[in-house]
């Protein structure tokens, strides 16, 4: 089988040997250690020419799996009973890319009677801590939502204490 | 916090070195029966009622064991419906039991939450849905109002329990102009890969060739489909081609690869080499596209599929074939050691021949550096058989000159256009 080459100028396929048909950038003459390289490169693609096999009325493939899933809010995890909280579920595949699956999922509460959700966004119903779930193909992501009687318990400004924070310079 | 769960590496499974010799069933896919709730005007094999002698649940599970014997990797089940064979469970358990990727391609008009969560116990991974445009078009398409919003609710139903949902499309004139919307609602979908392909004319599209795409429309199709491609690359959405959309046009790499930078291609049709299609009464061919008044190697009702697979001429084609085989346009083009003419099966239901196919985006492209586009006029009819096909002659006009089929509605995009017997 005839080894292509990918064309410098275009990125279209080139048959060996040949100008690019689709640019027309004629092939550079080889030296004869380019023209020894390529043979070796030949012999190489040779025995690597895979495909992904398909069919028409198949499927395809199922590449990209999701191998975990993330779920966060953009500002805090406390929400007052009455309101409501957006939550983002972030998939990261197999191949190390991200992926926002928040439409797509599916949202779950292990406490309705203490927080609802749907579609990423939960909404506070009693006092107390609820865990929201998102889940697609078989993979689960979840955190943890604190539901508070009032604005000033789901805001609560953080205490400092004296040298909690180590010692300053100097 | 995160969970993890085993998960089978089925892009894997799917990549076969094309250069090895031993030919095997890699990849089948199985008409369990042609009974279907649904007849859309594209369908290849004219499905809607169950052939007339088609293989028990016993027979089936028999099939299954071959299958195992034959190294089969993945089997994809589709009808008709497959889930209106009454064994489509026992059989989906049968395959995964045995090891193998169980996936089915459907309409999902069926896929109720029940059989969805029945279905992944059976042991099925992955289901392919039929979305062939937004509500309108699809419905259109598929000849049935309400089937758009089954094919959502299926999916639905199939994330809920737990199956990894992907998608299909065949496009052609009625729903190229939907493909960029479509993408959106897939991706809304959550699904994972998409397989994109075009409309040839098999079965019912052979009798609608207001349908079909022209060759020069491809200059305009792939450019959009490399576009999505290399999003979906970014945004976790795999567009695949199927094997008859092509072929090495500028993006033939990125389209044709799982990965950027992959480097794949198109290397010829794998028919009968590391794929095989089974019609729903036993009949075994390379490719479940493939005509069936030509292409069937056996029935494995009276002869076994080792047999069929080893000694058929009808499934041997692809392993044999040279460029010597090739004839028109394909027997001259500088990529014809590699590509061999594109998808056999496409070319067949065009001339009643494979080996010179039309629908190919290089061809398309050295027409039109010549000012040149070829079109396809239908002057055969299709008998009226499941995967049946008439001929079409092949003109060469001007790229600009006028479309006769430009103004068309698309309630006449679908309509029977038949030729005349006598032509």
């Amino acid at each position: 089988m005839n080894a292509l080459s990918i064309c410098p100028d275009c990125s279209g396929y080139v048959p060996s040997s040949a100008a690019c048909p689709h640019c027309q950038v004629a092939a550079p003459r080889d030296s004869r250690a380019m023209r020894l390289l390529k043979r070796s490169l030949k012999f190489v693609a040779a025995g690597a020419m895979s495909v992904t096999v398909s069919a028409c009325y198949g499927g395809p493939v199922g590449d990209s799996a999701i191998e975990s899933i993330s779920v966060s809010s953009g500002g805090g995890s406390a929400v007052v009973v009455g309101s409501s909280l957006q939550l983002v579920a972030t998939a990261t595949l197999g191949d190390g890319s991200q992926m926002d699956i928040t439409p797509s999922a599916v949202w779950t509460t292990n406490s309705a009677g203490i927080a609802t959700v749907a579609g990423g966004i939960v909404t506070g119903v009693s006092p107390g801590t609820a865990v929201i779930a998102a889940e697609q193909d078989g993979m689960l992501g979840s955190t943890n939502v604190t539901v508070t009687a009032t604005f000033d318990e789901a805001h609560k400004p953080i205490a400092i204490e004296p040298g909690s924070l180590g010692d300053g310079p100097g | 916090m995160t969970a993890q769960a085993d998960r089978p590496g089925s892009a894997a499974r799917r990549r076969l070195n094309v250069v090895d010799e031993s030919h095997h069933p890699a990849y089948v896919v199985w008409e369990l029966t042609l009974r279907c709730d649904h007849a859309c005007t594209h369908c290849g094999s004219r499905a809607v009622t169950a052939r007339p002698s088609e293989l028990s649940t016993e027979e089936a599970l028999g099939v299954v064991k071959q299958l195992v014997a034959m190294k089969a990797r993945e089997v994809v089940l589709i009808g008709g419906e497959a889930y209106l064979h009454d064994g489509f469970l026992e059989i989906v358990r049968a395959l995964a039991g045995a090891g193998i990727t169980v996936i089915m391609t459907t309409g999902g008009m069926g896929v109720t939450p029940e059989l969805a969560g029945a279905m992944a116990k059976a042991g099925m991974q992955r289901v392919s849905v039929s979305v062939d445009g937004l509500e309108a078009t699809h419905d259109r398409m598929r000849a049935k109002k309400g089937s758009f919003a089954a094919a959502m609710r299926a999916f639905a139903a199939l994330r809920a329990a737990g199956i990894t949902i992907t998608a299909n499309t065949n496009f052609n004139r009625l729903n190229r102009g939907d493909l960029e919307p479509l993408y959106e609602t897939l991706r809304a979908q959550g699904v994972r890969s998409w397989q994109v392909q075009i409309t040839a004319p098999l079965g019912r599209a052979a009798d609608r060739p207001g349908m079909l795409l022209q060759p020069w429309d491809l200059l305009d199709l792939l450019p959009r489909i490399a576009e999505l491609k290399a999003r979906g690359l970014s945004e976790g959405l795999l567009i695949m081609p199927g094997n008859n959309l092509g072929y090495f046009g500028r993006e033939e790499a990125l389209l044709r690869s799982q990965k950027p930078d992959a480097g794949d291609h198109f290397q010829g049709c794998v028919a009968g080499k590391f794929t095989m299609g089974i019609e729903s009464d036993g009949a075994v061919k390379g490719c479940p596209s493939l005509q069936t008044s030509h292409y069937v190697g056996g029935n494995l009702r009276d002869t076994a599929l080792r047999e069929i697979w080893e000694d058929a001429p009808e499934l041997a084609f692809a392993r044999t074939r040279t460029v010597d085989d090739l004839w028109g346009f394909c027997r001259t083009c500088p990529f014809a050691e590699v590509c061999m003419g594109g998808c056999s099966f496409t070319a067949h239901s065009v001339f009643g021949r494979p080996g010179n196919n039309p629908y190919c985006h290089f061809r398309a492209q050295q027409f039109a550096a010549k000012g040149q586009r070829e079109r396809l006029v239908a002057v055969e009819r299709a008998p009226g058989l499941p995967f049946d096909n008439g001929r079409f002659d092949l003109v060469v006009e001007a790229l600009d000159a006028p479309d006769p089929a430009a103004d068309a509605l698309p309630e006449d995009l679908v309509r029977i256009q038949r030729p005349p017997r006598d032509h």
